[in-house]
């Protein structure tokens, strides 16, 4: 079963791979902390 | 099934499907599901992507008071399970532990412990593999990726040997 696998420095398109996951992530983690803001706002209002 | 969790929200948006909850604590939680995220990776891996979602949570506010409160969990799941009903058993939810604050190896732990307590884990199918490279200053990082999918899917197996297959072609890049 596999469990691990290591990428070598040199492997970008792994690397870019990975970094697209994390892009992505990100815009959608501000994209909900936008929506948390007003939603907590209107929970304290 | 789950015996208690937090009522919470579904919103969708064209390309995002979240759910929210607030805790008694008033700690405000995302749970997201993004059918984009691997869609352009769908015909190399079309039983692992046709219905595979990029999956994740996020605490959004900090709560009032630090009590381990187990219904955060239990609600977390319930969602998975609410998801899955809705969209089928087929549903492959993919998940990737956040690094961008190196405390990914935190977060696989807790995702790993609340599976095994889970009232879902004999429901829901997880697997997970760890992925070791070097940063640009010559760091060795450690990231997590998984995903689960429903017992009931038909295809699990195949979905099995295209992550295997996945994570092959991955190292075999170089």
């Amino acid at each position: 079963m596999l469990t691990k696998i290591v990428i070598s420095p040199s492997n970008k398109e792994a690397i870019s791979f990975f970094e697209e996951i994390a892009k992505r992530k990100a815009e959608i983690k501000k994209r909900l902390e936008a929506k948390a803001a007003k939603r907590l706002i209107s929970h304290k209002g | 099934m789950i015996k208690d969790f937090y009522s919470y929200i579904k919103e969708e948006e064209s390309d995002i499907i979240s759910y929210s909850f607030l805790t008694i604590t008033n700690a405000l939680y995302y749970v997201y599901f993004d059918p984009y995220q691997y869609a352009l990776h769908v015909e190399d891996y079309p039983n692992l992507l046709k219905l595979g979602y990029g999956f994740g949570f996020e605490r959004m506010s900090k709560p009032s008071n630090w009590v381990e409160d187990p219904l955060i969990f239990s609600t977390i799941s319930q969602i998975v399970f609410d998801f899955i009903q809705d969209n089928g058993n087929e549903v492959v939810l993919l998940y990737h532990c956040d690094n961008s604050d190196q405390k990914q190896k935190g977060r696989d732990k807790i995702f790993e412990d609340w599976y095994r307590k889970s009232e879902l884990n004999t429901e829901i199918f997880k697997k997970r593999i760890s992925i070791c490279h070097r940063n640009s200053e010559d760091q060795e990082i450690t990231m997590f990726m998984g995903y689960l999918t429903s017992e009931s899917n038909q295809s699990k197996s195949q979905i099995e040997e295209e992550f295997q297959f996945f994570a092959e072609n991955l190292v075999d890049k170089h």
